[in-house]
């Protein structure tokens, strides 16, 4: 079972600091109506416009293709799906949003029914129907035109007619999505048992379309609202302005606020630029945010300082950063446990920015995922309290090693503090005795590039993971689960792991519907294949920091998608 | 002379030819596939093939190359036969792999802003850099000369993202006094065009008009020595006459081929200054385009380029057979 997260790029995965955030799932068996509208943030009022300033524009907004963590929670303020996330003074849930209900199992997970939430409308006023909803998923499936997004329809929706989607089948139907004769509700029949399916409909692949707009590859540049806002203009790379969509009915969402009158994202600007106009909350900054810049050179002047404290916001990522050991060319796990052993710590905290931007950690899984987080000691210590490299150990290791491999090629990406971080690492092997080649890759190519299998494989990997839903299954089935490989491509399992033993435990894990006990069954593989077989190197979870001008209120950390959100902001007056 | 230009008009078109040409081969030696791009983290071998035949890019080299040039003359159409048939009118540069977009609209949404960076900023430097070029040298030795080539020097030795960063901070973010640099039609909003323009003006002028303070100086330092200026004087011309009309018109030939090879060139993409400023030029589009591997935009952006340095380079030769009688085109 091939389950995908969400690599770095321009993707901040965002998850509070405080210990009482978790991801609450009401009960699927919950039929009572979750009505909207949302509760009103503190101190927010009706108005003005919110200024957004990015580096780069969106890779995508089309629901069938968005599968960038920023995107996806910014076009939720034009995208409704079945159900959505909702962060609310530090809490996320997952709630009913198009749907009237959570969604209810049958057949053990392989059949899911979602009641449909009545007159709800487009924003030409016509209403969103279930066969809107059913096509906005069989869209999907015209992958070839429709790039990059998830491929969760695909994967686990029942097609025993392959169907191949509607611009070269535009007669064919996809049996496993059905609607009732009143198209009150929907019925998904799924190849395999999902019990996480709920987390898998907030994506956009399950999001409605209205068919007589759906302009195919040119979606991206004009989608058709359904949620608060609507797109006055969308000129790509440069600028995007949403206005308010007046055929948004507010108490039909319990997801969603609508403060500000007008938000206007410019794309383009340096990272300097921004940053130095968010610190110094001049002209347009002071109604200004960013989705995609965190505060780097300007983080010094910033934390601790009294006076941007209102408009700081720091906050832990569920954004693993970690090395990962190539199993296929690294073959003796006593060389692999060197190369755990030598990695320090510090200094790769310290290249990619210090203690405000990550703090170190022993796993992949985030703590807040409580029944899959296991705190263990790697290399023989608790990483967080002994975080430096134990050199004497690494060398012991490779003394025991009988393929000893000590030419090694680090790689990294062509980004931000990719590289310091790439030589500190490299610079703690090389004192624990090995030969190191650092090997950098354009960023656009990087994850094609490494999962490249049989030609230049790199030995170590720098990488980095957020996962695609709050459960076990978004992390540690996609980065080690050996059946996601092919023989030319690792996909996801950039350390090629596919030992028999482990992959038994995997196997395990297929049936189980219960999300805590596949929770608890995958944190147990993933400490055994960092512990037993040293296949990865978890370093540090990310510490996201960001600033907005002095007269918006409402930004915060979401749970959902791991952003920096305008999604509750408003303007003060 | 309609001879010549024809002339320059048709090697210039073979070119173009060879930069595409080119631009096709480099591509293709790049170890980035775009459909493997495009296809996101869930790909498989099938999807990325059928990616590969939708992008047209299974296709051999060869009969890219032909279908892109047959598109350039008289249109093509994408996905024949199918739901998502797209026709694209010539000059069809194609799509952007990125956004889906026409190239040649991309392009024509960008230009304006890259031209008013140029023009501006060419304006600007011209009139800078002539100006302190002629008073050093007809105030030669004196602390007039020493200052402008001071300032010609510091203009010389600074970078953009330096400088215009600084004046950023300056005049946006702590004076504001002016607002944030960006780019809105001159047609629709001039005085904000204006406004937002100055400091990428500014920056430019000030660093690029070093090298025509110097050039201009020293042309007519040079030129002021020769026996027909000692004759002009003899014969009683003005000091305004002999230093605009005779000195200043000599000095100019080597400044009108460094104006417009640097013109060119900026007309092509002015991209730190974009990046420092956000200026969503064609130099911004370029670069984007790379990063991404968005192979049509960057064919696109570079053609572009190499018709205004082609076309600034034939332009540069007859303004100087005007300005130099000796000069013949042939």
């Amino acid at each position: 079972m091939m389950k995908l997260g969400r690599k770095t790029g321009s993707v901040i995965a965002a998850f509070a600091l405080c210990a009482g955030v978790v991801v609450a799932v009401p009960s699927a068996s919950a039929a009572t109506e979750f009505a909207g509208p949302a509760p009103a943030v503190k101190g927010a009022t009706k108005g003005g416009t919110l200024n957004i300033f990015d580096q780069s524009d969106f890779e995508h907004l089309d629901p069938a293709r968005n599968y960038v963590g920023g995107a996806l929670d910014f076009y939720r303020f034009f995208t409704r799906a079945l159900l959505n996330y909702r962060t609310y003074e530090g809490k996320t849930e997952l709630l009913p949003d198009l749907a009237a209900d959570m969604g209810t199992a049958s057949e053990n997970a392989t059949v899911w029914t979602f009641k449909l939430r009545p007159n709800v409308k487009w924003e030409d006023g016509s209403t969103i129907t279930c066969a809107d909803i059913k096509y906005g998923t069989m869209r999907s499936y015209a992958d070839d035109v429709l790039k990059g997004g998830t491929t969760y329809a695909k994967d686990f929706l029942d097609n025993p007619g392959n169907y191949k989607g509607p611009y070269i089948q535009p007669s064919a139907d996809l049996p496993s999505i059905t609607c009732s004769p009143k198209g009150d509700s929907i019925t998904y029949k799924l190849s395999q048992p999902v019990p996480y399916f709920q987390s898998i409909v907030a994506y956009g692949s399950f999001a409605p379309i209205k068919k007589s707009k759906d302009t195919g590859a040119n979606y991206d540049n004009k989608p058709f609202s359904s949620g608060p806002y609507k797109i006055q203009t969308y000129n790509r790379g440069k600028d995007l302005t949403l206005i308010r969509n007046a055929q948004w009915d507010p108490k039909t969402d319990p997801t969603r606020w609508n403060y500000p009158d007008k938000i206007v994202l410019k794309f383009g600007a340096d990272q300097a630029v921004i940053e130095n106009g968010l610190i110094s909350d001049s002209g347009l900054y002071k109604t200004a945010m960013s989705l995609d810049t965190e505060l780097v050179a300007g983080l010094s002047k910033v934390v601790g300082v009294a006076k941007y404290k209102n408009r700081f916001l720091q906050y832990q990522s569920p954004y693993s950063r970690h090395y990962l050991i190539n199993m296929d060319t690294v073959t003796d796990v006593n060389v692999r446990k060197a190369i755990q052993c030598a990695i320090d710590y510090n200094t790769v905290i310290l290249a990619a920015g210090g203690s405000n931007v990550g703090s170190p950690s022993n796993s992949m899984i985030p703590s807040s995922l409580s029944n899959a987080y296991r705190k263990f000691d790697i290399c023989g210590r608790d990483v967080t309290k002994k975080p430096e490299a134990q050199t004497a150990a690494a060398k012991d290791f490779l003394s025991k090693a009988t393929v000893k491999k000590t030419d090694l090629t680090v790689a990294f990406r062509d980004k931000g503090t990719e590289k310091a971080r790439a030589s500190a690492v490299g610079a703690a092997l090389e004192a624990a005795g090995f030969k190191v080649t650092l090997k950098e890759y354009p960023v656009a190519s990087y994850y094609t590039a490494i999962a490249v299998r049989g030609a230049d494989e790199p030995d170590v990997i720098q990488g980095s993971w957020g996962y695609d839903w709050a459960a076990a299954t978004g992390i540690v089935l996609a980065l080690l689960d050996g059946r996601t490989m092919t023989k030319t491509d690792a996909k996801s399992n950039y350390s090629r792991q596919n030992d028999s033993a482990i992959q038994k435990l995997f196997e395990a894990t297929d049936s189980m519907t219960d999300v805590k006990k596949s929770d608890k069954a995958l944190g147990d593989i993933e400490q055994k294949t960092i512990q037993d077989l040293a296949t990865v190197v978890p370093v540090y979870m990310q510490i996201a920091n960001s600033i907005f001008g002095s007269k918006v209120g409402g930004v915060q950390a979401d749970g959902g998608y791991g952003t920096t959100s305008p999604a509750a902001a408003y303007i003060k007056k | 002379m309609l001879s010549y230009i024809a002339r320059r008009i048709t090697s210039g078109v073979l070119v173009l030819f060879i930069v595409s040409a080119v631009v096709f081969s480099i591509f293709y030696i790049l170890p980035a596939d775009p459909a493997r791009l495009a296809c996101g983290k869930s790909c498989t071998p099938e999807l990325m093939e059928r990616i590969r035949h939708a992008m047209e890019i299974d296709q051999p080299l060869a009969t890219q190359y032909g279908r892109f040039v047959k598109g350039v003359f008289v249109g093509r159409t994408y996905n024949a036969g199918t739901e998502v048939q797209l026709d694209c009118a010539a000059p069809c540069l194609g799509y952007s792999y990125q956004t889906d977009l026409p190239v040649t609209s991309l392009i024509k949404d960008r230009l304006p802003a890259t031209l008013s960076i140029a023009v501006g900023a060419s304006l600007l430097w011209l009139l800078v850099g002539l100006s302190g070029g002629i008073l050093s040298a007809l105030k030669r030795g004196t602390l007039i000369d020493r200052g402008s080539q001071a300032f010609a020097l510091a203009g010389a030795s600074l970078q953009i993202y330096f400088v215009g960063l600084i004046l950023q901070f300056i005049f946006v973010n702590k004076l504001e006094w002016l607002p944030m640099p960006g780019y809105v039609s001159p047609f629709e909003m001039p005085f904000e065009w204006a406004k937002e323009m100055v400091l990428p003006w500014v920056t430019l002028a000030f660093l690029l008009s070093a090298i025509y303070s110097r050039l201009t100086r020293s042309g007519m330092i040079e030129v002021m020595s020769e026996d027909y200026i000692r004759t002009a004087r003899a014969k009683g011309l003005s000091a305004r006459q002999i230093n605009f009309k005779h000195v200043l018109r000599s000095a100019i030939t080597p400044i009108v081929t460094v104006f417009g090879l640097d013109l060119g060139a900026l007309l092509g993409g002015a991209v730190i200054t974009e990046y420092v400023f956000n200026i969503p030029g064609l130099g911004k589009l370029a670069t984007e385009a790379v990063a991404n591997v968005d192979m049509p935009v960057i064919t696109g952006t570079v053609l572009l380029a190499a018709i205004f340095i082609i076309t600034a380079n034939m332009i540069v030769d007859i303004i100087y057979s005007f300005l130099d009688p000796k000069v013949r085109l042939k």
